[in-house]
């Protein structure tokens, strides 16, 4: 249990998807305009992250491991198929995230309409595949720590995004030099606030 | 949390009210709380003193301030229609049958054009159209640095302000009469005390020296203890405020049958050489009441109103009104506006529990969601933000801009 | 003075001359020294009598305590490192010699780069930076190559300030974005052992034996890999009588950053900004009691040495008391509301103890912290504000 926290909290703050990792920029840079857009995209990250990392794990852990098959058949047991990690994670991302859109959809409304446009946007999002290649590389012991590793790295950047887009509505009326309106600004923010986040860098847990 | 403000009143507080020679010309402003009004008079038209100029759409009424002739009808001082009447000195009498036959007190009221002198002067005569009243709460909290009107009405005619909260009361049964003052005014509890009309259903509430006290909300709340609702009126609380001023012009249209056609004004501020108080007919101009005092015109801007509310006044024709109490002068002074640094001094400040600095920074892009978000409705534009405020933000003027920019988004909606 | 306004009024530029620029120095240097502007028109006819000026010299007063204690502090220390008897005074000038270079580069650089962005961006130039360039030199440590401090504080006054568009927009504290900075780009000149005092002798030589130059921090970061009660060497330097026992940590005769030792100095500006009612007293007291909070947690589940320190004792060290009184209630990238600032200060204080120990790499985990909480403040803000126009709302519907 203690271990499953650990994770947790490091994965917010101590390997923070943005701040340390720099992934899922692209979304959030654009999508950062307003806290509740920003809301609404992070709780989609949170919800795609923790339902995809688990699924690829337990694809890591019996199709693609080297090994991974000799549950099938022993003489599978020299059969690495890990070079196919990228092309099968992608493949579950992606149609994942269009089943549970649909199944969203159908039967909680609500929260199809608060999600939205997110899902299908964060499907090709960087950081949820980054989300499943960390969980390949880490090497977690059981589907439980991916899955808190995996809802620590939403939770983190839903942080990271929300963060930021409070700021931006803070300084949307600050009298920023012309060049770096908009993009600029934020970038340099974001720096900043990686300065911020790097208190939380190095602490073992 | 209310702010402490020098109230720099005691240059003016211990002068009587005085008479001021009338103007030559007079600027009847033709606007009342509800819009502009239609003259009920014709250009060359000879008119006496106290006779109805101009009747409103909600009934109220503005009469001439003197006798004399009717110049013009729609002479534009800041974009406002004003009625002006030559003098001829003569100072005749329109005896006003109409008010002494009314049988009730409201329509006394009304046809004495009497509206609230402390402010926003709303009509008299509707805010008095109410009953299941319990509290009557007189307004002599002058909480505006300078202006020491009311307290001259106060100190000078007791017994005429207690006679028409009588009045007052009786017309809608209210139980208790509490009169409301400043704790640096005590002495004043003495006097009422001292009148003949003074009775045991009259109490005093003395409150601590902080602006923005007499704001009618504030003072309710402060008096009863009671929050108005929003979108609700005090009447429907039990309470109806009444400023001093009023009381007063009450008591000469019931008493006297006399229409509303004077008003006390102080006089003061740091550009003034002159101070005092002094009985002013509704539609003096400030200029005139500056020029009989002596004060440089060129050296000073001069504020009508008090000064946290007041505003510059452009055009020096411009005249008094029922709801000016003030006219100050102030040496030309300057400040420089800086950045915001978030100190949020005028939010503690804000008797509204409101954040102006979100009104300064919806004024950059005319964000009208933020105006309704942050509640800009429920500001009473009493600028306790700008005057704490260390950077100097022109917050009111930010407020006063969202204000009209809601006002038109409203109408645009309704047509 | 009015014969040198007289001056200024003299050789004014004019706004729409061949060089501009010369006329926006020439504004920049007059507001200044005057206070000149406009004239407003709406809005209210008296003033406050503080305004933005008055508020920065009362920080800068308040101030005065920390940077006189941190000069003596300096020889002090340089003293006792060099194993030499000293009088007041000389222990005093010598800080004041390697203290005053410091205050000048960052008053220099800051300055001038602001009077180069007001005449940039055509805006008079802005007080702002006057406590700033007052805090950036307290939060060094002695030893700070000059270079290097001028360095921070452009890159705290360039990127820090002037691009979001100069004083009151920042999102950071300028003073601890400059400390930041020096942290990460030049980690060695920033801890250690051999920055926070002045080893020098007369003759030129490093002492280099018989002294240990960290700080109290250093020292019990170097415990958190073992067990409890392994360090005793270290802890005894803690108990009563030791080096950083609670008397000398609170009076501040300990190494360190040069302004950040002294708690009693920090208490002394912490009143004079609390009676002017600058300073927060929301943010202060709710910054104690995250850091009582967070120390008295570390007691109850103490593991290695540096969490049984007691919880008092955490708050009078490694700055936290300097971090408290002038960087988290700095207005600007502090939290607006008054819940927002209550739940800054919580976790500011909770932050800067728990990172400190636990991230043995920064000991001084106050600046961290600060810095941390000023980048959610937004974020709490906007969730307060939030709060409060729901509840508003749902009063009205009682109403309606």
């Amino acid at each position: 249990m203690q271990e499953l926290v650990n994770i947790f909290v490091k994965s917010i703050f101590v390997d923070n998807m943005i701040f340390a990792y720099f992934l899922g920029m692209c979304s959030y840079l654009a999508v950062s305009k307003t806290v509740k857009t920003a809301v609404g995209l992070g709780a989609a990250v949170i919800f795609v992250l923790g339902i995809t990392v688990p699924i690829n794990y337990l694809l890591e852990v019996y199709v693609l491991k080297e090994g991974a098959l000799a549950w099938l058949d022993p003489s599978f047991a020299e059969l690495d198929l890990s070079f196919l990690s990228f092309i099968m994670f992608i493949a579950v991302i992606a149609s994942i995230v269009q089943l549970v859109e649909m199944i969203v959809e159908k039967f909680a409304p609500a929260l199809y309409g608060a999600l939205g446009i997110f899902l299908p946007l964060i499907a090709v999002n960087c950081s949820i595949l980054g989300g499943a290649l960390f969980m390949q590389d880490r090497q977690y012991p059981n589907i439980a720590e991916a899955t808190s590793f995996a809802i620590g790295s939403g939770v983190g950047w839903f942080l990271a995004i929300v963060a930021i887009a409070a700021i931006r509505e803070k300084i949307k009326y600050s009298n920023v030099p012309a060049p770096l309106r908009g993009l600029g600004i934020t970038f340099i923010i974001t720096g900043l606030m990686g300065i911020a986040f790097m208190s939380f860098m190095g602490i073992e847990l | 949390m209310f702010m402490k403000i020098p109230s720099l009143k005691s240059v003016t507080k211990k002068i009587e009210i005085t008479n001021l020679a009338d103007p030559e010309l007079f600027y009847v402003p033709l606007k009342s709380y509800f819009g502009e009004m239609k003259p009920l008079v014709n250009v060359g038209q000879k008119v006496q003193q106290q006779l109805p100029l101009a009747k409103g759409k909600d009934g109220s009424l503005v009469h001439a301030p003197v006798s004399g002739e009717v110049v013009d009808l729609s002479y534009q001082i800041n974009g406002l229609p004003h009625l002006l009447i030559q003098n001829d000195f003569a100072n005749t009498v329109y005896i006003n049958k109409e008010i002494e036959s009314a049988s009730a007190i409201a329509d006394k009221i009304r046809l004495a054009g009497i509206a609230g002198s402390g402010g926003a002067g709303f009509p008299t005569h509707i805010k008095y159209d109410a009953n299941q009243i319990e509290t009557l709460i007189i307004n002599g909290v002058e909480c505006e640095p300078y202006l020491t009107a009311d307290y001259a009405l106060m100190s000078d005619e007791p017994e005429k302000i207690l006679r028409a909260a009588h009045i007052a009361a009786k017309l809608f049964g209210a139980k208790n009469i509490v009169i409301a003052l400043e704790k640096q005014n005590r002495e004043l509890v003495k006097v009422f005390q001292s009148c003949i009309d003074f009775s045991d259903d009259i109490s005093f509430k003395l409150l601590p020296n902080t602006y923005p006290q007499g704001g009618e909300l504030q003072l309710i709340k402060a008096v009863t203890g009671k929050e108005i609702p929003k979108g609700s009126i005090p009447a429907n609380e039990g309470v109806v405020v009444s400023n001093v001023g009023t009381l007063w012009a009450i008591y000469n249209a019931v008493e006297n049958g006399k229409a509303n056609t004077e008003r006390i004004v102080t006089v003061s501020g740091t550009g003034a050489k002159k101070y005092g108080n002094f009985r002013v007919k509704i539609g003096t101009s400030v200029s005139h009441i500056l020029n009989q005092l002596g004060i440089d015109l060129n050296q000073t801007d001069v504020v009508l109103g008090g000064p946290m509310m007041g505003n510059i006044v452009s055009d020096l024709k411009q005249p008094i009104t029922k709801t000016s109490g003030g006219v100050l002068s102030f040496k030309k002074s300057e400040t420089k506006e800086n950045n915001c640094i978030q100190c949020s001094y005028c939010a503690d400040a804000c008797p509204q529990h409101l954040m102006p600095m979100q009104y300064a920074s919806a004024k950059f892009d005319n964000d009208t969601k933020k105006y309704v978000q942050f509640n800009l409705s429920d500001c009473i534009e009493c600028g306790a933000c700008q005057y704490i405020c260390p950077s100097n933000v022109p917050l009111m003027q930010s407020i006063s801009e969202g204000k009209s920019l809601l006002k038109s988004l409203q109408n645009s909606v309704a047509i | 003075m009015k014969a040198l306004e007289k001056l200024m009024q003299s050789i004014k530029p004019k706004e729409d001359a061949k060089f501009p620029l010369a006329y926006w120095v020439w504004d920049g240097m007059y507001t200044f020294m005057f206070v000149p502007g406009h004239v407003t028109h709406k809005g209210t006819h008296v003033r406050d009598a503080i305004d933005l000026k008055r508020t920065m010299f009362t920080v800068i007063i308040a101030l005065i305590p920390a940077l006189l204690f941190g000069m003596w502090n300096v020889g002090n220390q340089h003293y006792i490192a060099l194993g030499q008897e000293a009088e007041l005074m000389d222990k005093f000038i010598f800080g004041l010699i390697k203290v005053l270079p410091l205050v000048v580069v960052s008053y220099g650089v800051g300055l001038g780069i602001e009077f180069i962005f007001a005449a940039i961006n055509r805006h008079p130039i802005q007080e702002g930076f006057l406590v700033s360039g007052m805090l950036i030199p307290l939060t060094m440590p002695v030893e700070v190559p000059l270079w290097m401090l001028a360095v921070a504080t452009a890159f705290a006054v360039v990127i820090g300030k002037e691009v979001f568009g100069g004083t009151g927009m920042n999102i950071l504290n300028p003073a601890l974005t400059a400390r930041a900075f020096l942290f990460f780009a030049y980690p060695t000149k920033m801890s250690g052992t051999t920055v926070w005092v002045d080893t020098t002798t007369d003759q030129g030589q490093q002492v280099v034996d018989s002294f240990t130059g960290a700080t109290a921090l250093g020292d019990l970061a170097t415990t958190t890999g073992s067990a409890v009660g392994v360090n005793t060497d270290v802890m005894g330097m803690f108990a009563d009588g030791g080096v950083y026992s609670m008397f000398n940590s609170f009076m501040g005769w300990i190494p360190g950053s040069v302004g950040e030792t002294s708690v009693v100095a920090c208490l002394i500006g912490a009143a004079i900004l609390l009676i002017t009612g600058i300073g927060s007293w929301r943010i202060m007291a709710s910054m104690t009691v995250g850091g009582l909070v967070m120390g008295y947690i570390f007691n109850a589940f103490a593991v290695n040495d540096f969490m049984t320190i007691s919880p008092v004792h955490q708050l009078l060290l490694g700055g936290f008391m300097f971090g408290m009184v002038f960087m988290a209630t700095d207005p600007v990238s502090a939290a607006q509301t008054n819940m927002g600032k209550i739940i800054y200060g919580f976790f500011a204080g909770f932050f800067a103890i728990m990172i400190r120990v636990f991230n043995p790499a920064y000991p001084e985990g106050v600046m961290m912290a600060i810095l941390f909480m000023n980048v959610m403040a937004p974020m709490i803000d906007h969730y307060v504000v939030q709060a409060n126009i729901n509840k508003r709302l749902k009063r009205v519907k009682v109403a309606a």
